[in-house]
């Protein structure tokens, strides 16, 4: 038994020689109108937001009615406008959109999310959080077992955007051996043909054969990668040129934000009934050791627009109860600003969960800002129960092997 | 600082893994038992027989003795050590030993840059604000295509990968200036060059030592001092980064321009914590240069900074063996990167068949292999950088302070597409007159002359049908798989 893929991966059949189109790809606008309210869990899309070089969580969502939040953010602290989600805690006046969400109950907050023994490196949290993997962050990437999972259950679109990122480099939460693309916009994902005297050359079979061949050779380091790269470019090119779909984004997305730009494209390609399983968009800036305070206003600004914006987008199109939206940094913040006006690197920050399939709140539990350790919070909830709640409530996907380790489920999710 | 004298290793009782030579025999069985495998594997599925011919010829293809010819050794060291050869280049190298070529690589400073600094755009360095960043960017993509000097560019690529500030934070005359120190100290003692990278301004502005002051210590930039710069994770304590942030107190940004527009940097004692620190195990009142002298002398340092070179001109994940021995040299040479480079280029590890097209091209190498290939108008660099920013490289603008994650990240499909139509559109720009190579001497030039069957087929198929479509041919020889390695 070969699957497609496996054809595709040996390199073994010109996949598009008829340039005949899977049947996956065909009717995926039909079934995207289709607004049902039941979900199957195979059409459903989990769209990951990242907030890269550690987001400051307690500028995000504010213990206002704290006083040592207070003293410990003598110029950092908001206190203007702060959006209440009860009598302690309150949304960054920027995140306006996200505050009516909450009021919807479609916005999800989990509060001090973290792991034990913290590592204040970002790119060694990072691994962790992206491999779910606390011991060195080795491995594949979580959400790259699931799409791994997905392939072999049969349950895989089984071509390579089941799995998208927004931008030029695959994140490495979506690797693993199940194809991944990273995409910058969708009408310029294909191969030029060659020019001559003003008529083209199509070069697609030629190429495909020079990639089959250098895989071959010995030794051939990167040959597999190349060759099944190639492939899975054209295949994904001639999937994206062959949908009749024509996007008309139902939202005004916001002009020069590239995390707009960003889920723009995530919702272009869902609407298009590409099959995508899995999203992955990042907003970065987000390390400010210093005068952090304009910068972090503007994200979060940025962040609100278009996850707003995205929102809509996907209502409109009558697919919002097929999308979740979650958040997440690597680490939040020191609890004591500096002395430049900014934080340097900490720990526990809380996680958004967004969209018509969240049942809306607060989750978990806020940290103390008194009981700290080296001055950073302790973290009140393992972000592997907040991954595991999604994989098993959502995605339907069995969390305890794909993280190796069973978590407490939190109930983030409508059934 | 005083140096103890460094252990060398005990004789090998074996030879060490980079003086080992290959078995011709070992590599000819398992190229022949995959071409049997293949060949059985493609009956199984029912593929015709041409097919399954071509699939045996193109396994039983090697590249394993490519590096024993010198016209090859001196193309691998040419892209290695610099952005590949023109033709004429090759003939040069190839008539030198291996350690004339190394020393006519290192030995730059002796070669002239004075037609590439001729043809070079003037940057406004004197207005507030200084040059664009688009300006800053084309004007060291075009170093690297018309340079004299290629290992002098590589190296500055080199540093700009590891020592890393980027234009989301610093300014486009501040990383120019930082360039410039790359360039000028790119072969320097490794301690000298940190001590001027920890008071130069882009790093200042990056990693925020321009706002650590006494009293108001910013960890950013002693935390990625240890960790990416010099010893790398397991090697100091949350403790050290908060003591060795106050030693890096003192250094500011002088001049009346906006921050990040500045390019001075001095000291000022009223801003610097003269007060004691311990840093690892010792107490002092140390300065930024005090915790530079005892980071670099360090082991972890030594190998750390050995693998990464390694790494970036040779293959990834270097034998222990081999990092032990590279380190042990660049103690030996007091922490002289010049002396770690040239051997580097000495071990028989880099010219091992573990060595040959074992690194992906980077989407700049990419970038000004292909433009020395088709030949640059001044238009072409700005469409280069714009090109490998699409491929995932934007110079200035690192991802993050990790640099470029490099290697295997380069490539998926929207980059790999992204490569493709980058050669394509800069063959399109070629001027007819700088065409008519013949398809051996393109494939002589730019890929070793070494290439599998099928793609040799490919390509004379090509000449056959198109013969008068120079820039096609040339697309497709740069868009086969073995260009996109080095």
């Amino acid at each position: 038994m070969f699957s497609r893929r496996d054809f595709i991966k040996q390199g073994l059949i010109p996949v598009f020689a008829g340039s005949a189109v899977p049947s996956v790809f065909a009717n995926g606008l039909a079934a995207a109108a289709a607004d049902s309210p039941n979900v199957a869990p195979s059409d459903r899309v989990l769209v990951l937001v990242q907030l890269a070089g550690g987001n400051d969580g307690l500028n995000t969502v504010i213990p206002f009615a704290d006083g040592a939040y207070h003293d410990a953010r003598p110029t950092l602290r908001q206190d203007q406008g702060v959006l209440p989600l009860n009598s302690q805690l309150g949304l960054h006046s920027n995140l306006k959109g996200l505050k009516a969400s909450f009021d919807a109950g479609q916005l999800a907050v989990v509060q001090g999310v973290g792991y034990p023994s913290p590592n204040l490196s970002h790119f060694a949290s990072m691994s962790i959080w992206e491999t779910a993997n606390v011991k060195g962050g080795i491995g594949d990437g979580w959400l790259g077992r699931y799409l791994n999972y997905l392939d072999k259950v049969g349950e895989s679109p089984n071509h390579a955007l089941e799995g998208v990122s927004a931008g030029s480099l695959v994140p490495p939460e979506l690797r693993s051996s199940t194809p991944v693309t990273a995409l910058q916009s969708l009408k310029t994902f294909r191969l030029q043909p060659v020019n001559e005297h003003g008529t083209q050359v199509d070069v697609e079979n030629p190429l495909m054969k020079f990639y089959g061949a250098f895989k071959g050779a010995t030794p051939a380091p990167f040959g597999a990668l190349l060759d099944a790269t190639l492939n899975e470019a054209l295949q994904a090119s001639h999937a994206l040129q062959a949908t009749d779909a024509t996007y008309q984004a139902k939202a005004s997305y916001p002009a020069n934000s590239p995390i707009a730009s960003s889920l723009k494209l995530v919702a272009e390609t869902i609407v298009s009934g590409l099959g995508v399983r899995v999203a992955h968009v990042t907003l970065g800036g987000f390390d400010n050791h210093a005068r952090e305070k304009p910068v972090h206003d503007k994200l979060l600004l940025d962040l609100d627009q278009a996850l707003s914006a995205f929102m809509q987008d996907l209502q409109g199109h009558g697919l919002g109860d097929r999308v979740l939206i979650m958040t997440w940094s690597e680490f939040g913040r020191r609890v004591k600003e500096n002395g430049s006006a900014g934080t340097d690197h900490g720990t526990a920050a809380p996680m958004f969960l967004l969209g018509a399939p969240v049942k809306g709140g607060l989750y978990g539990e806020q940290p103390s800002l008194s009981a700290l350790d080296n001055g950073n919070l302790k973290f009140t909830t393992d972000f592997r129960s907040v991954y595991a709640s999604v994989l098993q409530g959502y995605l339907n996907a069995p969390a305890s092997d794909l993280l190796g380790g069973t978590y407490e489920m939190l109930p983030l999710l409508k059934a | 600082m005083d140096h103890a004298p460094i252990a060398t290793p005990p004789a090998a009782r074996s030879r060490p893994i980079w003086q080992r030579p290959v078995s011709r025999r070992s590599v000819l069985a398992t190229g022949a038992a995959g071409a049997t495998a293949a060949a059985l594997a493609a009956l199984w599925k029912g593929n015709d027989l041409s097919d399954i011919l071509d699939r045996v010829r193109d396994y039983t293809h090697g590249y394993q003795g490519a590096l024993r010819t010198p016209r090859v050794r001196a193309a691998h060291l040419l892209r290695r050590a610099g952005f590949g050869a023109t033709s004429a280049e090759l003939d040069r190298y190839a008539a030198m030993t291996s350690t004339m070529m190394t020393e006519s690589v290192l030995s730059y400073q002796s070669t002239s840059n004075a037609a590439l600094e001729a043809q070079l755009p003037t940057l406004d360095l004197a207005s507030d604000k200084g040059p664009t960043p688009g300006a800053v960017q084309a004007w060291w993509l075009q170093r690297m295509v018309q340079t004299a000097r290629p290992l002098e560019e590589k190296m500055t690529l080199f540093w700009h990968g590891l020592l890393t500030s980027g234009l989301d934070k610093a300014g486009p005359a501040q990383l120019y200036t930082q360039n410039q120190l790359f360039r000028k100290m790119a072969l320097a003692n490794f301690g000298d060059l940190l001590k001027a990278v920890s008071k130069d301004p882009a790093m200042m502005v990056y990693l925020d030592t321009e706002t650590n002051r006494k009293g108001k210590p910013n960890e950013n930039y002693a935390r990625e001092l240890m960790e990416l710069f010099t010893t790398g994770i397991g090697h100091y304590t949350e403790d050290d980064v908060r003591e060795s942030a106050r030693a890096f107190t003192g250094w500011t940004l002088t001049g009346g321009k906006q921050l990040r527009y500045t390019t001075d940097s001095v000291f000022n004692p009223r801003f610097f914590d003269s007060g004691q620190k311990t840093f690892m195990g010792k107490s002092g009142n140390f300065t930024g240069d005090d915790i530079v002298e005892m980071l670099v002398p360090l082991r972890a340092t030594a190998e750390r900074l050995s693998a990464r070179l390694f790494t970036f001109f040779a293959y990834p994940n270097p034998e222990p063996e081999i990092v032990r021995h590279l380190a042990d040299t660049f103690q030996q040479s007091h922490y002289n990167v010049g002396a770690l480079v040239r051997e580097i280029f000495a071990m028989d590890a880099f010219y091992a068949p573990k060595a040959y097209r074992a690194l992906i091209k980077s989407p700049v190498e990419l970038a000004a292999q292909t433009l020395r290939a088709t030949g640059s108008d001044a238009r072409a660099y700005g469409a280069a950088v714009t090109a490998s920013a699409a491929m995932g490289q934007v110079l200035f603008y690192p991802p993050n302070v990790a640099g470029w994650p490099a290697g295997t990240s380069w490539i998926n499909s929207s980059t790999l597409l992204t490569r493709l139509n980058f050669v394509n559109a800069a063959t399109q720009r070629m001027r007819s007159s700088s065409s008519g190579s013949t398809l051996d001497q393109l494939m002589s030039t730019l890929v070793d002359g070494s290439i599998s069957p099928t793609t040799k087929d490919g390509l004379e198929a090509f000449t056959a049908a198109h013969p008068q479509n120079q820039a096609g041919l040339l697309f497709m020889v740069l868009a086969t798989p073995e260009f996109q390695l080095n």
